[in-house]
């Protein structure tokens, strides 16, 4: 679970392009959007392509989603229990 | 077609170098040009949506930032924007269609596919609230971009004008045949601040602008020189006339100098 | 027939293609309740949308030949007439094709200035100067309005404006990967909205600038503003809308009273829906007049629509009438906006017309028809 969060964290600021962010800056507990990333909903929007796209996860519903985007913890405990792929 | 209106303030991303009204900052070792600009080259504090910015955004963000910051225009809800964008939103269009061939549409990229996605950051970051003309596709557009910010100060639609320009192709697009040659080398960006009014000390510059629609026979490098030559006006604080001849547009754009 | 008084920015003559076909039959059918959207998919994603009636209308070469009857060009002369050519993305298909298989651009390529160029010689205009617009979804109201700047500041004796944004593979993933599309058809207003349906749109339109006729359609007045909040979506209150239908009123020297109806932009998405009620409200208070959206019919068209629309609400306008806006049925803002899946009366011979695009853009532009 550990190096799944290290490497999430990893995908997350490549594919969501931001620059002035390094790993060890993301909380793993921390919220993901709207915390201190500035994330906005077209980043939500990338992050659900980025877990199709690695993992071969799908976001089922808008409350799902709110869920699983609480926290890159959360992600990848969704994804430990859904991936089919990575 | 029109005197009284005052150049508050200045910046351009040019293969040269950075400019701005503090003058040439030449690109570091290891930066080929306007396209490598750093966040901190245009920004004081950090940016979270600066390195989302598709190529052509990020060059008029660059611009429009240093020049927006040695404004000393507060007021932004009735500043408008006009963008001449020579090459509208190609190389966003073509990063568009390869993410929908590999399969995952990317949506990030989708928002950014318009001529007028390069103002959006603009008009959020430094909230900018009044009109917004976006002229694309050709190398008249930068100048049809300078008329529209003069007829918007004329009619006071706006109490100043952000005069962006960008002509932004990645190099990998560069040589492709999608495009008319003389925009297929370019890559930089200006961005002028206008204001009926000088400002309060220093700088009080006016720039008037001549036009003269009519059928020009395209000149290949014309628009390459004249900014160049604008902006060494500018940074010295010289005055002088420009003569350009671009598209179906021919401009005669003078500096001159109050008192 | 005397001329009523003073010069206005007179609309002479326009011509549009979409969904539910030309100019005429378009209108009609509005005032039937009918729709051109059909069920999906479109381009393999799974969404109602509405082509052109005619699909050979999607080449801009076949768009622009049938449109050109619409206009006399014959008289126009070249140094005193601007062409200016509107859409977000235009004709895309060449730029699919080369992606695709690598095919040369034909008659144009993709930059908005060549497409710009060939309409207009399609069309037989000659014009001393090409503009080409391109401010997202509200391309073709922001043209009207820089017409009207031209006209009125003597730049142009004769302003010529025409539109194209024609479904593509590229709008309709793009639109898809953002949430935005309605699986079922764009519901305007509705209750039960969940999104947009994309739609093929191409307009012509004539403005000149000279003494008024009755029965001309003049625009009045016209404005913009952007609302700085986000990359694609509204701001929630509905701020930029409302300060550019203010402009726009002030602009024409009239007061929200004395405003007949309101063409809306009504996407039928959540988030448009909502914030434009949200403006109306601000700028009319209780006294909202009629309503409608005509997304519900012919689909979202993007930038050539808002010029499209313009030229159906100058339809509207002479009937003194607001079309029903289809697709709609139970109220599902907060706000009661006074729009209905009947006809409506307008209250007076004006009419507001707003549009909204990416990047935060709003344009709003006033028609009134001369008494």
């Amino acid at each position: 679970m550990d190096s799944l969060i290290d490497t999430l964290k990893g995908q997350i600021i490549a594919a969501l392009k931001l620059s002035d962010v390094k790993p060890e800056d993301i909380d793993a507990g921390a919220p993901l959007v709207g915390g201190g990333l500035g994330l906005d909903s077209i980043d939500t929007l990338e992050l659900i392509v980025l877990l199709e796209k690695e993992y071969g996860v799908t976001i089922p519903d808008v409350n799902v989603g709110r869920q699983v985007f609480s926290s890159v913890q959360s992600l990848a405990s969704y994804i430990e229990l859904h991936r089919t792929k990575g | 077609m029109s005197g009284g209106i005052y150049v508050d303030s200045f910046a351009a991303l040019l293969p040269e170098g950075i400019i701005g009204p503090q003058g040439l900052r030449t690109w570091d070792h290891g930066q080929s040009g306007p396209r490598d600009v750093r966040r901190d080259q245009i920004l004081d504090k950090p940016y979270v949506n600066f390195g989302k910015l598709m190529l052509a955004d990020r060059l008029a963000f660059g611009a429009a930032s240093i020049a927006l910051s040695e404004s000393a225009i507060t007021e932004r809800e009735t500043m408008a924007i006009a963008l001449g964008i020579p090459a509208g939103s190609l190389s966003t269009d073509l990063r568009y269609i390869e993410s929908v061939q590999s399969g995952f549409p990317s949506p990030a990229i989708f928002s950014a596919t318009l001529p007028s996605s390069a103002i959006a950051d603009i008009a959020i970051y430094f909230g900018i609230k009044g009109q917004n003309r976006v002229i694309a596709g050709n190398s008249s557009s930068c100048l049809y971009a300078l008329e529209q910010a003069c007829m918007l100060l004329e009619l006071k639609k706006a109490t100043s004008v952000l005069w962006c320009c960008v002509a932004a192709v990645d190099s990998q697009d560069a040589q492709s045949p999608l495009l008319d040659a003389p925009l297929a080398a370019q890559c930089k960006s200006f961005a002028l601040v206008l204001s009926p009014k000088p400002r309060d000390n220093g700088f009080a510059m006016r720039i008037s602008a001549s036009f003269q629609p009519g059928s020009v026979s395209r000149v290949v490098s014309g628009d390459e020189l004249y900014f160049s030559e604008l902006f060494q006006l500018l940074i010295n604080q010289k005055t002088g006339s420009l003569h350009c001849a671009s598209g179906d547009v021919v401009a005669t754009l003078s500096l001159e100098k109050d008192g | 027939m005397n001329a009523i008084s003073k010069k206005a920015v007179v609309l002479e003559d326009c011509g549009i293609l979409c969904g539910l076909g030309e100019l005429e039959e378009t209108v009609t059918d509005l005032f039937e309740g009918a729709s051109a959207i059909v069920p999906g998919p479109c381009f393999d994603v799974a969404t109602a949308y509405a082509p052109f009636k005619n699909l050979a209308w999607r080449d801009l070469e076949s768009a622009a030949q049938d449109l050109a009857p619409c206009i006399d060009a014959s008289a126009l002369d070249k140094d005193a007439t601007t062409f200016i050519f509107c859409a977000a993305k235009g004709d895309l298909a060449p730029l699919e094709a080369y992606c695709a298989s690598q095919t040369p651009p034909g008659p144009f390529l993709p930059l908005l200035s060549s497409q710009a160029d060939f309409a207009r010689s399609v069309l037989g205009v000659s014009s001393n100067r090409t503009i080409v617009v391109s401010n997202a979804c509200a391309s073709g109201a922001t043209g009207v309005e820089i017409a009207r700047e031209l006209l009125v500041t003597e730049c142009a004796r004769t302003v010529v404006l025409f539109g194209f944004d024609g479904i593509s593979r590229f709008v309709a993933t793009g639109f898809h990967s953002l949430g935005a599309l309605s699986p079922l058809g764009a519901r305007p207003f509705d209750a039960t909205r969940d999104g947009l349906s994309v739609g093929d749109g191409a307009a012509v339109a004539t403005l000149t600038y000279r003494e008024q006729f009755s029965g001309d359609v003049i625009v009045a007045g016209a404005a913009g503003s952007n609302d700085a909040n986000h990359r694609t979506g509204p701001s929630r209150t509905g701020d930029g809308l409302f300060r550019a239908a203010r402009g726009a009123l002030a602009d024409a020297h009239i007061a929200p009273a004395d405003v007949g109806g309101v063409k809306c932009h009504g996407t039928a998405t959540k988030f448009n829906d909502a914030m434009e009620a949200k403006a109306l409200v601000h700028l009319f208070g209780d006294e909202i007049p009629p309503c409608f959206s005509v997304k519900g019919a012919i689909g979202h068209t993007s930038g050539a629509g808002s010029l499209m629309e313009i030229c159906i609400a100058a339809e509207c306008l002479r009937r003194r009438l607001a079309p029903p806006t289809a697709g709609f049925s139970t109220l599902g803002v907060e706000e009661p906006i006074p729009v209905a899946d009947a006809r409506q009366v307008l209250k007076s011979n004006s009419m507001l017309c707003l549009s909204a695009g990416f990047g935060g853009i709003n344009e709003a532009v006033v028609l009134q028809e001369a008494r």
